[in-house]
């Protein structure tokens, strides 16, 4: 009975927790997803001032302000208590993004609008360094002994269920009404839709109680009075803040943030999947992925956390590369029209005169090839030319085609006075705009398939990385100890992969290679997974500790006694 | 094992300060070749543009230094405590 009592409680404590930390991530990430459209709005390219606004909307906000956040209220989480901590996180989180769905864009206030964006993104940013170390101490410190990874395992789900909802409030939304409207003002309804979920979460978390052994430390007076101190100062607690980050956390991040992140932007940007496929892929995948969070973290309590973790992280660096290949070659027309032939192809070119410029003309080639496994690949090309004399009038018949033995390419009649006009090759536009759109066809489901695989190394990682973070600190200064680490890691080394990777395919462009080497970005993630991962197999041991309740005030593992308490004890 | 751990330790003492050279000198290129852009504009609209461009390499590499060098300085502590024996199994 009392059994039973104790796991209706423990649920409670999981929904409450884990509703909160849901919100914040999508929070956190419908800012992101709708970057382009934020941008338009708020940041628009040829403003100095608002482009770089901008930039430190997207870089303070997950780099530094989010660790900063972790040192604020994790402290204050380890003073006053993680109850009234994680509770004021979810206000300020709910409330600025609540705000950044009101603000009027750039044209109606000026340089305000993206200040006050800018403003709101490092509330968030600071929000969400507090919310998360909270959340899994709280929940950590009321799970039975021998269940916390798989109580804490259930927070661990709410970082991708929050992208999940992110994309899937986006996707309705913009199907409903419109991309025209949502792209104006229906952008802002996921802003606003946070308010109602942030208004229930905070009503719930209001009725739970202070966690039983942060009680416990209050009633016996043993809260410490300097978290930071105590954590960064002491070497016995240093030295496990770093052995967190650097053979967990860090190679955690990078999977994190390759699996869901990358994969979408790759899938997009690279292999231009349209907008609504390349999101449906994910979504697709993390539906069948998510229970995977519960399964790792419940096996770790069975079997250890380290091993999960380091089989998760080895598994994507041994795999990436050829994953990222295989969408590559999915989404290649060559390879494609090999495996399955063309079923049909429509071709359609217009011309008009450029409207600033009577000089230019502009000649627009749509092409469309389905193929037999239901594959569309539309190409938009457009190309400038300039005309030998300006038309005066207009044109009034046009004979396309290549006719470059006699000099020409393209024959204009004037509408006017002008007579005839040619377009030779030579008066060509140095680069053409060109436009790819591609939707996968029978592949779809493999292309999703390769999507969830990712995440399923991303919930080996991170399933059980929550407890293994709370039983690595004391009571006292669990919240600010663990919560530092999660943010450098997940929120640094994980963050950066978009611009690192980026950065790397720049490096890998030659004159052979003008676009570089589309998989080169991926050398980052698998660096950093690969340092993490020696690390993690050398100095992380596979004990789970029973009680986090710290009965006897123990700082450190057994295994990683300190040299001067060895040298004591000796 | 101890002994792995304390080899190891070395690898992440150099390795510190190679990163953090590595990530300096990544910036100074990054933003030398944003200067180079800049000074090439013709057009008013090119110069705001590369103007932008400028300031926001400079702002975005600015951020990355900032928190990276005390994650490498992190490092060259984790590599220390490495050789002491900090880490090391009874």
């Amino acid at each position: 009975m009392a059994q039973q009592g104790q796991t209706q409680s423990i649920w409670k404590v999981i929904s409450a927790s884990s509703m909160g930390t849901l919100i914040e991530w999508y929070d956190f990430y419908i800012f992101g997803s709708l970057a382009t459209i934020i941008a338009k709005q708020f940041f628009p390219e040829d403003q100095g001032t608002a482009a770089l606004l901008s930039t430190l909307a997207i870089f303070a906000a997950g780099f530094i302000v989010r660790p900063f956040g972790a040192l604020v209220f994790g402290r204050l989480g380890d003073l006053v208590g993680r109850k009234y901590t994680f509770l004021l996180t979810l206000v300020l989180m709910g409330g600025s993004t609540f705000a950044i769905g009101l603000i009027p864009g750039y044209k109606a206030i000026g340089v305000a609008a993206p200040l006050l964006v800018l403003l709101l993104r490092l509330i968030q940013g600071l929000a969400l360094g507090g919310e998360y170390g909270g959340a899994a101490t709280y929940v950590a410190e009321h799970a039975p002994v021998g269940r916390r990874g798989y109580f804490t395992s259930w927070i661990q789900t709410t970082a991708t269920l929050g992208l999940f909802l992110s994309l899937g409030v986006i996707l309705l939304v913009r199907n409903t009404m419109g991309t025209d409207a949502f792209g104006d003002w229906g952008w802002r309804i996921p802003f606003w839709v946070s308010s109602v979920l942030v208004i229930v979460s905070i009503y719930i978390r209001l009725k739970m109680h202070e966690s039983p052994a942060f009680t416990k430390l209050k009633k016996e007076g043993k809260v410490s009075a300097n978290p930071l101190k105590e954590s960064f100062r002491k070497k016995q607690n240093l030295k496990m803040v770093l052995l967190a980050l650097f053979g967990a956390v860090m190679g955690q991040g990078v999977v994190w943030y390759t699996g869901q992140f990358y994969a979408q932007s790759f899938i997009e940007n690279t292999c231009k999947v349209d907008f609504e496929q390349s999101r449906t892929i994910l979504l697709w995948a993390i539906v069948l992925a998510t229970p995977f969070f519960i399964v790792f973290g419940a096996l770790s309590d069975r079997i250890g956390r380290k091993w999960i973790m380091m089989t998760g992280m080895l598994l994507g660096v041994l795999t990436y590369r050829p994953i990222y290949q295989t969408f590559l070659d999915y989404t290649n027309p060559a390879k494609n029209e090999a495996a399955f032939g063309i079923k049909s192809t429509t071709a359609v070119q217009s011309l008009m005169v450029d409207t600033k410029d009577a000089k230019k003309l502009i000649l627009v080639t749509k092409a469309d090839t389905m193929y037999n496994d239901g594959s569309n690949y539309k190409y938009t090309i457009t190309d400038t030319f300039t005309l030998t004399t300006p038309l005066t009038a207009g044109i009034a018949a046009v004979s396309l085609g290549p006719d470059v033995s006699a000099g020409a390419f393209i024959k204009i009649k004037d509408a006017g006075e002008g007579g005839q006009a040619t377009v030779t090759p030579e008066s060509k536009g140095a680069k053409p705009g060109v436009k790819v759109e591609k939707q996968v066809g029978s592949r779809y489901w493999m292309m999703i398939l390769l999507v969830f695989v990712q995440i399923l190394y991303v919930t080996m990682v991170y399933g059980p990385i929550a407890a293994f973070l709370v039983e690595l600190f004391p009571t006292q200064i669990r919240y600010t100890s663990m919560s530092l680490p999660y943010h450098v890691g997940n929120g640094v080394f994980g963050g950066l992969v978009p611009f690192l990777s980026t950065l790397i395919i720049e490096y890998s462009k030659s004159a052979d290679k003008p676009a570089g080497d589309p998989l080169s970005g991926l050398w980052y993630p698998i660096g950093i997974a690969a340092v993490c991962l020696i690390i993690g197999l050398v100095y992380l041991n596979n004990k789970i500790d029973e009680d986090v309740s710290d009965e006897e005030n123990s700082y450190i593992h057994p295994d990683h006694i300190s040299h001067e308490q060895k040298t004591q004890q000796a | 094992m101890n002994i792995i751990k304390k080899a190891l330790g070395l690898v992440w003492l150099l390795l510190g300060p190679f990163a953090a050279y590595l990530l300096i000198s990544q910036a100074i290129k990054a933003i030398a070749k944003a200067d180079t852009v800049l000074a090439a504009a013709t057009s008013d609209k090119a110069r705001v543009v590369a103007e932008a461009a400028k300031t926001n390499t400079t702002l975005q590499w600015g951020i990355i230094v900032l928190i990276f060098v005390p994650v490498a300085i992190g490092l060259v502590i984790f590599g220390k405590y490495s050789l002491q024996g900090e880490y090391d199994s009874e």
